[in-house]
């Protein structure tokens, strides 16, 4: 089994493996240093062709019909239209 | 990667690159990988052993105590689309470091972003009633009083989650999650018999009294069961929340495969229990009074142990999904939502969390409450809701500008593009059934 450390000298380590000092060493992603990723601040919206536009639009304009009528039939289930 | 790159920490957390890194030295590489895969190990297990909630114990059962093993080809169906879904998930929340809410709004506009979460919001608060629905009616079998015993439940659910751990939250989840095994045994004590299971399994077959409306609907039921909207959200959230790196997507795949394979058995348990309650000759109502029933047969025991698993079924599903709703909303508003942070820090975060239990919880408890017609109002807006949902996910993943080398291959593309299509034509026939009962003269039963 291992050991707990509470220092790493990460130079060493590639792939989990220190080399210099000839055994692996297991890191918790929240033990570990922020990784970098994907700066999706800095690359904005998606851009869309107008196809993908419309089809998303059409989408919206389902899930708002979709959303409507079942707030319609729950209403007239709980007796709230009169019928 | 070809794009831009930053460093990016726990939501709202602050940098900590002078911090030292804390590890565990091992001697062999097998080790070592286990090791790795047990601290990558939770988000897959924790969103995939949850979905089977509280609705899916009622869906599952039904299913068994209706048409017995009949369909249990399709839960097996359901492993590789259930997997599929949610890899995607795990590739972009390792790459983004962002949860889902975050990425429609910032990729796809604020428009889209706010009436993602609004959808979101909303059925994730019904079906949390339905949860505490289910709380409620399994206490009450138990003998215990539901003023009681549900504010408790929902004051243990608040406790669990603002320790400022992360990792003590993880553990006791994956606990409860542990708990299902429990199905397994259950389903052991009742002799099901391995070959006609084995057959049922891999071999489709239609049920005795022929495909009938009600049968169709129980599948789409239970499609609609399998996989859920907030599972993409509450993934993705804790993906990031658990700062997953590049090096962990392998076993974030596998965690998410053994989270998929667990839950997929023991919806087939729970569907082969309901088989039992059909092969006693008891009519079926709900899982609850089905466990009843099964327990004059049986002993109080078996009785004892399905009601707390229907507790621990709608516990697991209030947690997760009051996070999925909790972390969105927190990462649209930009507030600091991780479970790494105390409650003085986090506070809008776990204001969120407290409400939606919270109010469901109250609202189980108020005398002649429209519990039925919440039911039925989740499962059409779930069912109306997912496939779009898992159109923002395809949209994402073949943003090669935003994934680069982990955006979808042109096989992953044909396998979702099919699930999608196949998904759709499911939820329309469901929405359009039950919002609108008259429009399909031939199809008038109902399921649930």
């Amino acid at each position: 089994m291992g050991t707990m450390t509470t220092s790493i000298n990460e130079a060493n380590i590639k792939h989990g493996y220190d080399a210099g000092a000839g055994h692996y060493v297991v890191v918790h992603p929240l033990d570990d240093r922020p990784e970098e990723k994907v700066d999706i601040e800095g690359l904005g919206p998606m851009p869309m062709t107008r196809s993908v536009r419309y089809s998303l639009f059409s989408l919206r304009a389902y899930l708002v019909l979709m959303i409507l009528l079942v707030a319609y039939h729950a209403l007239g289930l709980s007796g709230l239209l009169g019928h | 990667m070809t794009n831009n790159i930053t460093p990016t920490p726990a939501a709202g957390m602050a940098l900590e690159t002078d911090a030292p890194v804390r590890g565990m030295v091992v001697k062999s590489r097998w080790m070592h990988s286990l090791l790795t895969f047990l601290a990558v190990f939770g988000p897959g297990l924790i969103v995939m052993v949850a979905d089977n909630d509280a609705g899916a114990v009622s869906t599952y059962t039904q299913a068994g105590a209706q048409y017995g093993t009949s369909l249990l080809w399709l839960v097996v169906l359901l492993l590789p689309v259930t997997y599929f879904v949610q890899e995607m998930v795990v590739r972009l929340g390792i790459a983004t470091g962002k949860g889902h809410a975050a990425m429609i709004f910032q990729r796809f506009g604020k428009w889209w972003g706010i009436f993602s979460l609004v959808d979101l919001e909303l059925v994730n608060f019904l079906t949390l009633v339905t949860e505490f629905a289910a709380i409620d009616l399994a206490l009450t079998k138990l003998g215990v009083d539901p003023r009681i015993g549900v504010p408790l439940i929902a004051l243990g659910l608040f406790l669990m989650t603002v320790t400022g751990s992360y990792r003590r939250w993880e553990r006791i989840v994956v606990f409860l999650c542990a708990l299902d095994l429990a199905w397994f045994v259950i389903t052991w004590k009742l002799h099901p018999g391995a070959g006609e299971v084995l057959r049922a399994a891999v071999r489709p077959t239609m049920p005795p009294g022929g495909i009938t409306s009600d049968f169709i609907f129980l599948v789409i039921a239970i499609v609609g069961t399998t996989i859920a909207p907030w599972q993409l959200f509450f993934q993705q959230s804790c993906i990031a929340d658990k700062r997953l790196r590049f090096s962990d997507v392998p076993w974030a795949r596998l965690d998410t495969f053994v989270g998929a394979l667990i839950t997929i058995t023991v919806a087939g348990c729970m569907m082969l229990v309901g088989n039992a309650s059909r092969m006693h000759g008891l009519h079926f109502t709900d899982p609850a009074q089905m466990a009843v029933d099964l327990g004059t047969f049986f002993g109080p025991l078996l009785r004892n142990t399905i009601l707390l698993l229907m507790i621990n079924a709608a516990v697991l599903g209030t947690a997760t999904i009051s996070l999925s709703s909790a972390w969105a909303y927190g990462e649209v508003k930009g507030w600091p939502h991780s479970l790494q942070l105390p409650i003085q820090k986090a506070g809008g975060f776990y204001a969120v969390y407290l409400l939606c239990v919270g109010l469901a919880a109250g609202l189980v408890l108020i005398p002649g409450a429209p519990l039925q017609l919440i039911i039925l109002s989740v499962q059409v807006l779930a069912g109306v809701m997912l496939p779009s949902a898992i159109i923002f996910l395809q949209l994402l993943l073949n943003d090669k500008e935003l994934l680069g080398e982990y955006a979808n291959k042109p096989w992953n593309n044909a396998v979702n593009w099919t699930i999608i299509i196949v998904l759709f034509g499911l939820s329309l026939v469901l929405a359009a059934q039950v919002a609108a009962p008259g429009l399909f003269p031939g199809l008038n039963g109902g399921t649930n």
